[in-house]
Parts: C-alpha cells; structure tokens; sequence
C-alpha cells in the first residue's frame, strides 16, 4: 500500500430537498490503484461521479485531488475547469460520445484545450502556422495510440454513432484518457457487453492501470469486473458508505450481502451467498 | 394490411375525400370571397366554383397519390432511395470541383452577355442571402443554436454604418469593420442570457431578441428616425480613391475618368457586385477554416452533447458566445452592405419573415453544409422572382416548392457532413448503415 492517495473525499453529502443521496461519504482514492463504488441501484454512486465532476455542487464536503502543482478542490470548481486543472477525466453511465462526429473527431475534440492553446484561441490555426499545424499532429498521435490500444484503429473514419455497442463504451474510454487524466472515473462501463468484451476490458482497464500510472474509480455491477480488477472496493447503500476494503474483505461482509440480498435468518447461508455474489451479481445487467 | 400498403379501395377514397373537405373548408375564406365593382362601391361575392375547383384537384391529387404508394411506389421506392444516396455521394465526391465553378461562374458573371442591370441587382441579393446563410450557418448549422432572431444583428449592422456615416462622415472601409464589431457585441449581449437555453426556448428568445431590436429602432426616433428611415447613406468608393459617380466633386476624379471609358451607371452594380462576392467568400472561407479548427470541432461537439463536452473540459460559455459573437459579426457586414447598396434603411427591412428566409436557407441547404445554403438561396431567392406571373399566388409556390424539398430530403438538400479530418481516404468506408 505504498502508493500515494489521489483523490481524498471527505464528509461528501449530497441533498436534494429532502432526499439524502449521499450521507458523510469519505474515502481515498489512490494513484496506480483502481478503486470501485459499488452498491444497489440508487445507492449514490453517479451521484458521487456527479459531485467529483462539478455536475452537482456538494451540500457539504470537501473532495480533494492530489496534483503534483498542489491541492485542488473539486467541489469549488467550475464543472469544465476540472478536466484541465485537476486532471479528472470520466465516462457515463449512458454513452455520450458525439454521434455525428468521426471517431477520429471525437479524440481530437478531446484535446481540445491543448489544442485551443497552440492554435492561439483560432488565430494561429487560421493562418496556418506550423506552431499549430505539430500540435494538431501530436493530438492525432495520441488519438491513434488510444485507438490501437481500444483496437479501434481501422474505424478511426467512422461516424461514432455508427458503431456497435462495446466500441461505443470503448471509445468513451479512449476520448477520457486522451484529456490526459491523473484520475478516470468510469461509470459501469461493463454495462451491456458480452463476457468477451468484458474480458477485454479488464486489460485495457489494467493496461491503463500499469503503463500510465494513473488512478482509477469505478463504478460497476458487473462483479466479475470488479472481483477481478479493483484494488480496492466501496460500497454504497442508500447513500452510506457500509463496507472499504480489499475485494476479499468486500465480499464476506456480511452487511454487504445484507445489502445485496436482504436479511438472511439462516446463519450457515452468507458463504454460499457470497461465492453467489461473487459469480452472478452481473445478474441485473446481463438481461 | 401488409403494413398498410395494401391496396384498399374504400380507405383510399375516404383518405382524398377528407383532403378535399380540408381544402374546401380551407379555400372558402381564402379564395371563396372576392371583392367586386358594384355600382354602389365594393360588394363581396361568392365564388363558390374556385372553393370547387380547389377541393376537385385537391380529392384528385390526393387519390393519385395514395395509389402510386399502393401500388407504384413501393415497387420503386428502393431505386429512389439507393438512386438519392449514389447522387449524394457523387455530390459529396465532386464537392470541390462543383464549389469552384460556382466560384468562377460567379467572377465572370457581370462580364457575360447575359449581365445587366436586373442580374446584377439580382445576384447582388442573392450573394446577400448567401452570406447571411453561411454566417448563420455557424451559430445554427455548426454550434447547434436555433437563431430566429438573425436579421437583428444584419439590422445592428446595416444601422451602424447608416449612422456612422451620414453623422461622422466615415468611409464604408472604416464603418464596414466598425459595423461588424458593433454586431458581434449585440451578439454577445444576445449570448449571455441564453447560455442556459436549448431548443425551443432558445428560438423564442432569439425571435423576441429580433422584435426587440426592430422595436427600439422603430421607436428611438432621435436615434434611427424611426419608421421614416435614415436615406441619403453615402455610397461606397473604390477603397477611397475613386468613386462612381457621374460628375466626382471638385478634386477627385471618378471611376469611369480614370480609366477614361464612357460612364456607366452600371459599373457601380459591378463594383457592388463583387464587394459582396468578396465578403461572401471570406464570411465562407473563415467559417469553412474554423470548422477544422479546435473551435470549430467544439462548436459541434457542443451541438451533438453539451454534457460530454463539459466533462472533456470545453467551456461551453465561451464557445457559445463565440459562435454568436461570429455569425452575427458576418451579419453585420452583410448589414453594412445592404445599407450602402440601398441608399435608404428603415426597420420595415428587418422584420421577422428576414430571419425566416435565412433559417429557411440553412435548413432546407442541409445544416453545415456551405454548398447546400448557395442552392437553398438560389432556390429561395430566385424562384420567387422567377415566378413573379403568378402574382398573389407567388408565395403559395413558394411554400410548395419549401414542402416539396422537405419531403424529398427531409434532412436538407446536402445533408452530410464531411469530417473535419481522416485518417484514411475517403474512399474506405465509413460504417454506414
């Protein structure tokens, strides 16, 4: 556990009127760790995305990333300025890419503030100059590496609302990590894909993990996900916080099967339901 | 039914008799009623025969229609369809070429037999269209903002260099700039309001924004002179050398002196003439430049998803004035234009059908698409002035041949976007379908 904490979030609670989202929520986030949110549907998770993204304004809480240029705190911030100062990059539960725009496109748009700056706020790109015309091709160069990476690269022409279903959640995956994060944050982005696919995105979940050193915060239901990849796991029930610890720890607490499952009166169930949950709380999503 | 499109006798008939009601119960007041000479002044009569003929072409039409797409159609439907995406795609291809002999066709225009005065004061309009509609085009095609209210900045544009004028006895090469300024700032002003806005509630505030300027300038009248106009706006002069007039003021020698040929007053429609190709083809370069620019790629990404691009980190405030600030920047000079060219503005030039026109340009042109607002303004301007026999029922074709395109291509008659860039030739495919 040598690895330095990236995201810290502390006393995070979100009401909406009367309804309490998230109730004195704190955890830590880590570099080179992903670390998953999980719990029931309406338990808060995107809502804790939400706030992290500047979407929502916390009622009361401080989130706190950790930049080598100093401490930055998200819940003062303004939701586009999180991207480019604080380096939290994330994906949505439904996939919202730009449909009618190239795949290629979507990478660039991506980039769009390191572009907007060498082109000079446009006037540079308007005539020209080649101080725009290298940073143009860096941006495509790291678009085509991400593509390779999602094995997209052959598709980089198409119109992103033309492709199937686990290239869209892919290429969401590919259009965060080229603003360059220091934490990503993806909501379920196993959601709809077959075993195979989600095989695959575990790698590519890894790859990010190992090769660019960067936090990760996951959302997912899918545990075979989860189990597998997440170096750490939270998780939520109606908005608190119930269970933190290694996937293991997860999955025997027993107010997480609680949670899951209901109250059990048979004491001799929870190892039978957790090897359950374990194998086929993907259940929800696979219909 | 077989999905309805079985052929059903009764169902059809019914079908073209309803249409008839409808356009019997329409075509009563509309031209059932007729105003005639009668020796004690104006009577009404009726005429009844009209409402029948009307309601006859209207059931017959009607019939003819549903039994082509019972029987015909469907047969055929398929051919037209793959027939409309060969020729959009061969259309896409020869982009390029097709944009430059438009280009050339329009340079050598006022120079081909068939210029005279009624062309070039034609095509002198129809280049204003033009470049209102790529200047829109940015804020509605590329950013994805419904702009009813466009004419305001034109109106912003054309009064700016009206008043600086006759006032301050500026040049129109120093008002020209000074309108466009003065429009993107209205623009702005438009802009901040309605950064929350989308859709249908960005449209009626545009629309009332239109009103409100076209009120203030009806009403200001130590300003605008209100509904009496501000006329004598001075005429523009070959970038401050030469002007076109007969006899030049004491000391200055006009255009048709220097170069010692006979005057003409048409060699001021020229000149005219190509002032406004030439601001049409930089508002065209400028937007067509910007689209493969960051801003540009925003702008559209911001019209596909406003919430993605907030979360790649894309200001959405400034890139939405930015569009604003831009489309109505061209509308002012286009404004400036219009004011020169005229000699007289008032706000009658401003109201809301304006605004309709242009939007009407972009959408039917295909939003995006700058060769799609050159055939739309073709369409939209010249065919009224084509059909000007049929007098009162000018605007009736006109609206036909407005459904008809929607029908066609619902979409817009060039409705595909070309990618701001590739990593592949054109000719791979795209993944469509």
């Amino acid at each position: 556990m040598a690895n330095a904490a990236l995201l810290d979030v502390e006393h995070l609670s979100m009401h909406f009127g009367g309804l309490v989202a998230i109730d004195d929520l704190s955890f830590v986030a880590r570099e080179r760790e992903i670390t998953a949110i999980i719990g029931p549907n309406g338990a808060g998770k995107t809502t804790v995305f939400n706030c992290l993204t500047g979407f929502y304004k916390p009622t009361v809480g401080r989130l706190t990333l950790h930049h080598p240029e100093g401490k930055r705190y998200l819940e003062q911030m303004e939701g586009f300025r999180i991207p480019r100062h604080s380096g939290v990059a994330r994906t949505f539960q439904n996939i919202r890419l730009f449909p009618q725009m190239t795949v290629l496109e979507n990478l660039i748009v991506a980039q769009h503030n390191m572009l907007m700056k060498a082109s000079a706020f446009s006037l540079a790109g308007l005539f020209g100059l080649a101080r725009y015309r290298n940073a143009e091709k860096e941006a495509v160069e790291l678009a085509k590496y991400w593509l390779d990476k999602v094995g997209m690269l052959d598709k980089a022409d198409w119109d992103a609302g033309n492709l199937p279903y686990g290239d869209q959640r892919r290429l969401e995956i590919a259009r965060a990590m080229c603003v360059e994060p220091r934490l990503l944050c993806l909501d379920e982005p196993a959601a709809g894909l077959n075993p195979r696919e989600s095989l695959e995105l575990n790698e590519l979940l890894m790859h990010i993990r190992d090769s660019h050193k960067i936090g990760l915060l996951l959302i997912e239901h899918d545990m075979s996900v989860v189990m597998e990849i997440s170096d750490h796991v939270i998780v939520l029930d109606y908005g608190r916080m119930i269970a933190d610890g290694t996937p293991d720890e997860v999955k025997n607490d027993p107010s997480v099967i609680k949670a899951y499952l209901g109250e059990e009166e048979d004491e001799e169930l929870p190892e039978e339901v957790a090897r359950d949950l374990a194998e086929n709380q993907g259940g929800p999503n696979d219909a | 039914m077989g999905g309805g499109r079985e052929f059903n006798a009764v169902a059809v008939i019914k079908d073209a008799g309803l249409t008839a009601f409808v356009i019997a119960a329409l075509a009563l007041p509309l031209a059932g009623f007729h105003l005639a000479d009668s020796p004690t002044g104006l009577s009404v009569e009726l005429r009844m025969d009209w409402v029948g003929y009307a309601a006859a072409v209207a059931f017959f039409g009607r019939l003819a229609i549903n039994i082509l797409q019972g029987t015909l159609l469907p047969r055929y439907a398929e051919g037209i369809s793959a027939g409309s995406a060969r020729f959009s795609h061969a259309l896409q291809r020869y982009m390029f070429w097709i944009g430059l002999v438009l280009i050339v066709g329009a340079v050598i225009l006022p120079f081909s037999p068939i210029a005279n005065r009624y062309v070039l004061d034609l095509t002198i309009v129809l280049l204003i269209y033009i470049m209102l509609g790529w200047g829109l085009n940015i804020v509605v095609g590329l950013a994805g903002l419904l702009d009813l209210g466009y004419v305001a900045f034109y109106a912003v544009g054309a009064y700016s260099y009206a008043l600086l004028a006759t006032h301050f006895d500026l040049s129109f090469w120093i008002c020209l700039p000074l309108a466009g300024i003065f429009a993107a700032t209205f623009g702005i002003i438009l802009g901040f309001p309605v950064l929350r806005l989308r859709g249908d509630y960005l449209a009626i505030v545009t629309l009332g924004f239109g009103e409100i300027i076209r009120v203030v300038l009806l009403n200001w009248y130590t300003l605008t002179n209100g509904p009496d106009g501000i006329s004598g706006i001075p005429r523009p002069s070959l970038f401050g050398m030469m002007e076109f007039t007969r006899r030049p003021k004491e000391g200055e020698v006009a255009f048709h002196q220097f170069f010692d040929i006979p005057y003409s007053s048409e060699h001021r429609f020229v000149f005219w003439y190509f002032l406004i190709l030439v601001l049409a083809l930089i508002t065209n370069f400028v937007a067509m430049r910007l689209r493969r620019l960051p801003v540009g790629r925003a702008w559209e990404a911001l019209r596909e998803d406003e919430i993605a691009c907030r979360s790649l980190g894309i200001n959405p405030t400034n890139t939405k004035l930015s569009a604003f600030a831009l489309g109505a920047m061209f509308a002012g000079f286009a404004g400036s234009f219009f004011a020169t060219r005229q000699g007289f503005i008032s706000p009658e030039s401003f109201t809301f059908i304006e605004s309709a026109i242009i939007l009407a340009i972009v959408v039917l042109g295909g939003m995006g698409s700058q060769v799609g607002v050159v055939i739309a303004a073709i369409i939209l301007v010249l065919i009224p002035e084509l059909i000007r026999e049929l007098q009162e029922y000018r605007m009736l074709a006109f609206g036909g041949v407005m459904v008809l395109i929607m029908v066609w291509r619902p979409r817009g008659l060039l409705a595909f976007r070309e990618p701001t860039m590739r990593l592949y030739h054109p000719d791979k495919d795209r993944g469509e379908g």
